[in-house]
């Protein structure tokens, strides 16, 4: 499989790319961390997030034309594991593969104050959270979100989509928190 | 445009990944619709390794993958392989 055929297979149905690649890269992958001291749990963890970097990589467009993606993806679990290493012994000294291949800096801190306001939105409405995750997220098109979510057309999904932004705004109202606030929290 | 949101995001690397920089909120400053949209992002990350769990629990009881969980038991022999 070359990155072209991955990128567009895990934009328009992700489920079935990584049902392709578990047998293909979990092994390999599991072999390598098994040797670099991690457990079963971690093999599973990191297989978990490397899937998900490349996935955000495939909806962003910024896959790489690599020849190789079994290798890719294990060049991102390795680097998930050493980030995550490093973050338990902060004096490991990381190697020159954590430059190689960039995955978000953020990807295992989001920060409390997003988890808090993570929770709090999904309080507000799970469904309106699985909309807007669908849209800005996953960028899905706006005619599978409506087949996916029962819309009558791309239209009724749109005024959902609205919708929910103002549900949003109005939770945050309701509950008197200063966006401006959650701003400065988030980025504290 | 590209400018405020690497600026407004300069240690988070979601700069790095070119994520679109459609709006969310219209009348929102773009710093309120950053926060928004890095909300947007941890949740379907959540939601994303959740899935990832339920596929995982479901290969491992398909036989088509009992090869596959041969390797890991060899691999792992003193773990509960779940």
């Amino acid at each position: 499989m070359d990155a072209n055929t991955l990128t567009q297979l895990l934009r328009q149905d992700r489920e079935k790319a990584f049902r392709q690649l578990y047998p293909l890269c979990f092994p390999g992958i599991a072999k390598m961390l098994q040797r670099m001291g991690g457990t079963y749990e971690d093999a599973r963890d990191i297989f978990h997030d490397s899937l998900i970097v490349l996935f955000e990589k495939a909806v962003a467009d910024t896959l790489p034309d690599v020849a190789n993606p079994k290798a890719y993806l294990t060049g991102i679990a390795r680097h998930l594991w050493l980030r995550k290493k490093e973050q338990q012994q902060p004096l490991l000294p990381l190697e020159n593969a954590e430059h190689i291949i960039p995955v978000p800096s953020d990807f295992y801190n989001p920060g409390r104050a997003v988890l808090r306001t993570v929770r709090f939105l999904t309080l507000a409405g799970k469904k309106c959270m699985e909309l807007l995750e669908a849209f800005y997220y996953a960028q899905t098109p706006l005619a599978e979100i409506s087949r996916q979510f029962g819309y009558a057309n791309t239209r009724s999904a749109t005024v959902q989509k609205f919708k929910c932004l103002e549900k949003i705004r109005e939770q945050v109202k309701s509950k008197n928190i200063q966006y401006e606030n959650l701003v400065e929290e988030i980025h504290a | 445009m590209k400018t405020w949101w690497k600026k407004s995001m300069p240690n988070s690397g979601i700069a790095q990944q070119k994520l679109p920089i459609r709006p969310i909120f219209a009348k929102a400053s773009p710093e309120q619709d950053a926060t928004l949209r890095q909300v947007i992002q941890v949740y379907g990350r959540q939601r994303l390794r959740q899935q990832l769990k339920q596929l995982h629990l479901e290969l491992l009881a398909d036989p088509a993958m009992a090869k596959t969980w041969d390797k890991i038991r060899v691999l792992f022999p003193h773990d509960t392989i779940n």
